[in-house]
């Protein structure tokens, strides 16, 4: 059975599983890893147990330790060649500069492009921005990933701008990509 | 109107506001600026981004974990109060689990002495094992209606007694469907019943009132006025009133509730008592509790005592946000007493939060607030040493030791408290209950 506070965490994520679902698989656009995100709250959650009094809600403390675990999990990729190697693969698969067909048919997509361009932030973008598309104000955002609101503000406003750049790069390339594969 | 403007349109709305505000000024600044209008198309294209729906593996795995807590839709529950020797209530659903694989006939039960089968050695639960083969795993919809099947046949066999431990077993185990209009009813019923057979029992009128309190319709008042009366010094009394108070913002009713509730001197929800009591009511079922294939057998036990462990009062949360801004000297007094209540209640959720409560307000380099501090890593030393203990993990290789659920329910069934019932796990396995000198609690 688990221990008190892992099923303490359980119960916490279970109250809040839809919208914790949600921002991490909107931080890592992928079902299987956004699940592992979820899980790795918990259990991280059990560990901070008695830091629950320190927040205003639940769900912000939950936010923040998956917050802190995403992080985490992104300095260790950045720490290990083995799974760096992997995600720079992953990386390369999902903003490739010569796309497939398939990946062709998905740039059409705006989503799709959207997607791509949103995984090329970096982590701390991507969090803030995850935020903020679930609804988060400032002052939770704050309360979450523990920035000031104007360093929030700041890097808010610099993650959309080089969402931007990156969308704009990717409907550059898409065209070009697509002259290529119809005069073959 | 102006870029500046614009971005605090996008960090402060939602979406549906940001396109409610595309008021003439927005949209013609949007219209000449490029930047401003792609940061928009952005904002409203990230918001609404489709996001897949929670996979069925990873509801099925916290829904059973948290003893069925999260429905998609559902409203919010306060279930993360988990209250009283979840560890114990945990342990006690294994051995019933295990106990009722044959259909038995009510017994008179001991629980703690009770002797059990070996658990069968079963492997860890890994819904996350992407490697799981298809096959095995389990199917959260079939099971929830056998689950749901099994409920309603031990209801209709616990309610038809007029026993409040038995009625009060039987809310416990429909409140997970408390969101349905037609159980809600029910529950309600059974509650007052229970509530009337049982008029000078605290256990009780505070099952009543926690199991009422997660039931929308349902009235708490009568529960909390009977606790009131015959346990005026538990706070949990008063924390429906301080609840009502404060969500229709009637500071005057907010204050009497807070300057009564601060007079209490403990905080008990008499868990450890209510779960052997529903072990008892549970085991006396006809038909065991179905199994839940790809888990490890007692989980389906397991759900109908997180039940127990999870309901509390939803309010307590409301009070800790209440004490924790307080602003005034009066509410800053009367926070610290209540947290003192707190810190001296049955349920190591309701000590930490005490804790944090007490400590507002104190300056830092303060004895009270060094004591405080000390006490909190005195209380995660035992819940990090219990967390080592071998055979507590279902998890472990090895799942469950059956010496080990023994134990727990012996120390349930020994002490009220929860963190007593850890620190006599502790000792029984020779692991000092206290931190040595230099100990620092683990940080994430």
């Amino acid at each position: 059975m688990p221990t008190p506070e892992l099923q303490r965490a359980h119960a916490l994520v279970a109250e809040h599983l839809d919208t914790l679902f949600r921002v991490a698989y909107r931080l890592t656009h992928n079902v299987p890893d956004a699940q592992d995100l979820v899980q790795d709250t918990c259990v991280a959650a059990a560990q901070n147990m008695a830091r629950l009094a320190a927040m205003d809600t639940s769900l912000h403390w939950l936010l923040r330790v998956m917050h802190n675990r995403f992080l985490d999990c992104a300095r260790r990729r950045q720490r290990s060649p083995f799974i760096a190697a992997a995600s720079e693969q992953h990386a390369r698969r999902v903003v490739s500069d010569a796309p497939g067909p398939e990946e062709l048919l998905q740039q059409a997509d705006s989503e799709g492009a959207l997607q791509r361009a949103f995984m090329r932030l970096d982590d701390t973008q991507r969090t803030l921005l995850s935020l903020r598309a679930e609804g988060y104000d400032l002052a939770e955002i704050e309360t979450i990933t523990g920035l000031a609101r104007e360093v929030l503000r700041m890097r808010l406003h610099r993650a959309r701008r080089t969402l931007a750049q990156y969308l704009d790069e990717s409907n550059d390339a898409t065209p070009a990509a697509g002259r290529v594969e119809s005069g073959t | 109107m102006n870029c500046q403007d614009i971005a605090l349109l996008l960090d402060d709305h939602e979406v549906d506001d940001l396109l409610a505000a595309k008021q003439p000024a927005v949209r013609e600044h949007l219209s000449a600026c490029g930047e401003c209008a792609r940061d928009w198309q952005i904002q409203v294209q990230l918001s609404n981004a489709a996001i897949p729906e929670v996979p069925a593996a990873l509801r099925a795995r916290f829904a059973i974990r948290a003893a069925g807590v999260a429905q998609p839709g559902k409203r919010p529950r306060g279930r993360f109060v988990v209250i009283g020797t979840c560890i114990a209530l945990a342990a006690a659903a294994s051995i019933l689990a295990l106990q009722m694989k044959e259909p038995r006939m009510p017994a008179a039960a001991t629980v703690v002495s009770a002797t059990v089968d070996p658990v069968p050695e079963e492997p860890a639960v890994q819904v996350f094992n992407k490697a799981r083969p298809a096959a095995t795993a389990p199917k959260p919809d079939e099971e929830a209606k056998e689950w749901e099947a099994w409920v309603h046949r031990t209801e209709d066999w616990l309610a038809a007694r007029n026993d409040p431990d038995a009625l009060i077993a039987t809310a416990f185990l429909l409140e997970e469907e408390a969101d349905s209009p037609g159980i809600s009813r029910r529950i309600s019923a059974l509650l007052q019943r229970a509530a009337a057979l049982a008029p000078e029992s605290a256990r009780i009128q505070a099952a009543a009132l926690q199991i009422c309190g997660v039931t929308r319709p349902c009235d708490t008042t009568p529960y909390e006025q009977a606790l009131r009366r015959i346990a005026p010094d538990n706070a949990l009394g008063w924390s429906g009133e301080v609840g009502r108070a404060s969500r229709v913002d009637d500071k005057e009713a907010l204050s009497r509730a807070l300057t009564a509730m601060s007079r209490a001197t403990t905080y008990n929800t008499y868990a450890g008592a209510s779960a052997l009591s529903m072990i008892a009511q549970v085991r006396s079922a006809l038909v065991a509790p179905p199994d839940i294939k790809g888990y490890f057998p007692s989980m389906s036990t397991y759900m109908a005592f997180g039940a127990i462990a999870a309901t509390a009062t939803s309010d307590y949360m409301l009070l800790k946000k209440l004490c924790m801004s307080a602003a005034d000297d009066r509410t800053l007094v009367e926070c610290s007493q209540i947290g003192a209540a707190m810190q001296a209640g049955d349920t190591l959720m309701h000590n930490l939060i005490g804790l944090a409560i007490s400590g507002r307000g104190l300056p830092a380099d303060s004895a009270e607030a060094r004591a405080l501090a000390q006490q909190e890593v005195r209380v995660r030393w035992i819940i990090q040493q219990l967390g080592q203990l071998p055979g507590l993990d279902a998890d472990e290789p090895g799942g469950q030791s059956t010496e080990a659920q023994q134990a727990l329910l012996g120390a349930t069934a020994k002490h009220p408290r929860e963190i007593d019932v850890m620190r006599a796990l502790l000792e029984e396995q020779g692991i000092p209950t206290e931190p040595p000198a230099d100990w620092k609690p683990q940080k994430q």
